[in-house]
Formats: C-alpha cells, structure tokens, sequence
C-alpha cells in the first residue's frame, strides 16, 4: 500500500474491527486506552498490517530486551548479529574523510542493536560517540549505559557515550570538530516549548534542530539512517543520502537553515519508516494526534499572518493586570 | 504585529463611577444555587460547576426563567462573547447563569488578577455585565452568596470571582472543572502561546521551503516578529489607575 493512499483511512474505525482481546494485552504488559488502541490500528492500517503485528512486534521487543540484560559481550554480539544481518560496510564510502559526521537515527525498528552495530562498525573507522539523554533525567536509558559498559568501556576501543547535558553537548560539538562521528536520535525532545514542528506522515511532529545545528556548527555533514524490520521481524539498517547543512540555498538565519535541513533529514525517514510505522517507538502519541501540519502559501501567507498576529492566543500579554490585594 | 493594550487596575480604581461594596446577599441559596424566584431586576448568578447547578441551571433554562447561561460546554452554555452580542441594544429583565470557572481560555479570561502573591488569569464578562449592562451579580458559593449592585467597582467583581474559585477548589471531585483551572496559570498561558508562535513559524519556514520564490523581504519580516515574539514577556507597566 501506497503512502497516499494509507493516509487517506481515517483514524475512526468501528471498535468491532478490532482484533485484539484486553488478554493479550494484558499478557503483554501493554495497557492501553481505547484511543490509544484506535491510534495503533490507524498506523496498522498505514502500514498494511493487523493489530496482529504491532502485538508480535511488542512481544519481540520486550523478549530481545529483557535477553540483552543477562549476557555477556560475546553473546550480546553474536544475538544481534542474529537480528541485524545488515552489511555496515556500505557506510564507509558515505563517511566523509575530511570532517565529522551525525548520524542521525530515529527511534525505529531495532534502532538499538542498529546503534550497537554501528558503533562497532565505524570505531575501527574513527572515534564513534552515541549521544542521548542523561538516564537520570530520562527513566530507560540506563539500557544505553549498561549495554555500554558490557560492550566498549575498555581502553582503546574508540566508541563512547555522550549524555546530552551542557558537558555533553561541548563534548560532542569538540568531537565533531575534530572529524569524529556522532550518532543521534532527532525524533525525540523533553520540552514541547523548545521544539519547532514539521508534517510526518500527515500529522505534525514536534522535533527539536539540535541535531541539524551541531552538524552546522561544526562543519559535518548528517548520514540519515533508519533500521527497517521484515516480515520476519528481522531488521536491516538503510541509509539515505548524506545531508550538508552547510550547503543550503541562502537562508536568512540559521534556526532557518536548520529547520529545512531538518525537513530534510525527516522526508528520507518519511520515505524509510511510512510503509512500516508500528515499528516506530513514537507511533502511538504520534497517531492521536487529530491535528494536521499547517500548510501555507505565498498567497494565503499575508492572511495568515494577520490572523495569527491578531489571535489573542498567540500573545501571553493580559489585557488588563488587576491587583486585588 | 499590533502590540495589546495593558491597562492596569489597582485596588484604588474602579472602572465604575460608583464605587461601592460588595454585600451579603439576601436572597435565599439552595445549596449553591440561588432562589431565583425573588429577583426582580437583571441579574447574573455565578456558580461553580457541579452536576446540580448544571441540571439546575439547565431546568430553569428550560422553564424561561433564566435566560441564558454562558460557559465553554456548547451542550448546554453558550460562549460569552455570543451573549453579549445578543445582549447589545436589547433592553429587558434576563437572569443569566454565569459559569465563570469553565472561562479559562486566553479569549475568555483575558484579565491577570494579583491576588495574595498569586497571579491567575479571570475572566471580564462579569464585569461587562454588570458595568455595561446594568447587571446585578449573585456570587454564589457553599459558604454563601454575595451581591454586587450595577456599576460595581472593577475590583470588587474581581475578588468576588476570584473568591468563588477558591471556595470550589474545596468541594473535591463534586467540582466538575477543577482540572481546567491550570489554563488560569501566567506559566501554563506563556507555554501555550510559545508552542502556537512555533506551530506559526514553523509553517511559515515550511512554505519558504516549498516556496523558494516566495518575497525573501516578506519572510525575513515575519521571521523577525516572531523570533521577537520568543523573547519573555515584559513586565507590564502601570500606565494608569482607571478610574
């Protein structure tokens, strides 16, 4: 099935279409309200799948998951090349000489073992970081720390973590300059105030320009990279074509340059993740979402910026300030 | 964009030529409903939200005794701005049910009351009805009824509002809206209008994107007004004691 024509099924379908029973969801340790449950059957529908599937997917995820925390390096290796059987070595002659590089890799698919992969892959290449938040602040990346120290945290090894506090971020930006690669998940922000959004998948998404705005700062160029999973649920990582946020058209700022790099980066996981978004880690928030991405043209735009600008809504400042005391 | 008008209004000002106190009211309360049976003249009850003043307030709709009731549920209230444009020009005796705790939107509760170190947004058709349109206010809550003449100082409406949203923060779950009451916030408004300026700029750098032909002058106009928009809001100034 066809993007477009996905797109066109509309999230309200009867209840009796559904093919769930609450006890496997309950089995699965999924809870779910009947709108969140709406949002994944809409996504099942994108995707040309069943409730069936996005079922079989949570089980695999939550089976793979609990398996990683008891073995070793070796075997925590050899499982995920079980998984992830993609060819990594396609990436080297993607990998600029001469500067650093993000890669940029939503939370898709088997995106963790996509990262365990890569990271292995590109240490013998050059130094490799992954940057995420720090688990004190964000509940489950502890995951990210402790594969970390049962994988690389030995001398030499040339792959490293990165949590993204102020530290953090001057470490990376150091990093970068210094041709090194990061990997990042821009799909992904704690403050809904800070992020700017763009249209995914006929909805808009809530994303922050971090990722874009440390490859402009520092010169890199940005590899966009999404782990897809089969019908086996077997995953291959794909990778788009580099992105240069360095070589835009002349934009008038740089949160502008890094708005449409962003854009950029987004239309190729668009293209990647579309045909299969259960497997997005964001899918269900994502399709409750009834809203759609607000779409202007150079003729509507005068129009619209009069409305705005005339909405009391888009100015916090009262009319009137009243001291009752 | 036009910047708004910021009027400020000390406990000394009064939007009214008759500055005059709120009274305890002598008309009867059924709980927190007020007896409407001995009104006489214009009158705008207020009252919490709970399931019997809706049903309350509903019924007496129904039977023509209260005229309107303005709130932000459409399955039975009607929004303020929708009453006080039937109500210009229209001379007559209307009891109108005011459900001041669902009018919680920036368009509904434009007014930012100081009150005890705590600031909180409150709505004005209160004031509209009672200043402009000659309205007596029935403030009505578990612990009694207040009463505010015609032309009653701004402030006085205001307490009494503010009042009466302190009393239904003690009913509990029976208090229908209490939920809603975080829109009220300085913090909770600043953080809405930041997410609709980035929604707005966020389309305007997409069509840019879309449309690489598009007037450069034009978008770097609106680029600039709205990155100005981000900026913190500045302390309002006292321009005026409105007397």
């Amino acid at each position: 099935m066809h993007i477009s024509e996905a797109l066109e099924i509309r999230q309200h379908t009867p209840k009796n279409t559904f093919r769930h029973t609450i006890r496997v969801e309950q089995r699965l340790g999924l809870t779910l309200s009947d709108r969140e449950r709406e949002a994944i059957y809409s996504a099942c529908q994108v995707s040309g799948f069943g409730l069936d599937t996005y079922y079989r997917w949570y089980r695999q995820k939550s089976a793979i998951s609990s398996k990683l925390a008891h073995l070793d390096h070796h075997s925590i290796l050899q499982a995920i090349h079980c998984i992830d059987r993609s060819d990594y070595s396609s990436i080297n002659e993607k990998l600029p000489n001469d500067r650093g590089v993000v890669i940029a890799l939503p939370h898709h698919g088997h995106y963790i073992l996509a990262a365990v992969r890569l990271m292995e892959h590109i240490r013998h290449l050059r130094n490799v970081h992954i940057l995420y938040g720090d688990p004190r602040d964000h509940a489950g990346n502890d995951l990210f720390d402790d594969l970390y120290r049962r994988l690389f945290d030995r001398a030499g090894c040339r792959a490293g973590i990165i949590h993204s506090n102020g530290r953090g971020i001057a470490k990376a930006l150091r990093a970068l300059k210094n041709g090194e690669a990061i990997i990042m998940m821009p799909d992904v922000h704690r403050h809904r105030e800070e992020t700017y959004c763009i249209p995914f998948l006929g909805r808009p998404l809530d994303i922050m320009l971090g990722t874009a705005a440390m490859a402009r700062k520092t010169g890199s160029c940005i590899l966009p990279v999404v782990s897809v999973v089969d019908a086996a649920l077997q995953a291959t990582t794909v990778f788009g074509d580099t992105v240069e946020p360095t070589l835009r058209r002349a934009a008038p700022s740089s949160d502008v340059s890094d708005y449409w790099t962003t854009l950029d980066i987004f239309q190729f996981f668009e293209r990647a993740m579309g045909p299969q978004i259960i497997y997005w880690q964001y899918v269900r928030q994502h399709f409750l979402k009834k809203s759609e991405f607000p779409i202007f043209y150079p003729s509507t735009m005068d129009e619209a910026w009069h409305m705005f600008s005339k909405d009391h809504r888009s100015n916090p400042k009262p009319v009137l300030t009243a001291y009752l005391d | 964009m036009q910047s708004s008008t910021v009027m400020i209004i000390s406990n000394r000002g009064s939007m009214s030529p008759q500055a005059q106190s709120p009274k305890r009211c002598a008309t009867q309360c059924d709980a927190t409903f007020p007896d409407v049976a001995n009104i006489t003249s214009s009158t705008a009850i207020i009252v919490a939200t709970t399931r019997p003043n809706i049903d309350r307030a509903t019924e007496l709709l129904g039977k023509g005794t209260v005229t309107e009731i303005i709130g932000a549920d459409p399955a039975y209230s009607t929004m303020p701005s929708d009453i006080l444009r039937k109500l210009d020009g229209k001379p007559g005796h209307r009891i109108i049910v005011v459900f001041s705790d669902q009018l919680t939107s920036s368009l509904d509760a434009p007014v930012l009351a100081s009150h005890q170190g705590r600031q909180r947004f409150l709505s004005l058709v209160e004031v509209i009805l009672n200043n402009l349109h000659g309205f007596h206010l029935l403030v009505c809550t578990c612990g009694g009824a207040v009463s505010l003449p015609p032309g009653s100082p701004l402030v006085s409406i205001l307490r009494a509002v503010s009042d009466c949203l302190d009393a239904s923060g003690h009913m509990g779950s029976d208090w229908l809206v209490e939920a809603a009451q975080v829109k009220r916030n300085p913090g909770t408004r600043l953080s809405e209008s930041r997410i609709r300026q980035r929604v707005f700029h966020s389309a305007v750098m997409h069509m840019y994107w879309k449309h690489p032909d598009f007037n450069p002058e034009r978008f770097d106009q609106i680029h600039r007004e709205l990155k100005n928009l981000y900026r913190a809001p500045e302390p309002t100034k006292r321009i005026a004691d409105a007397h």
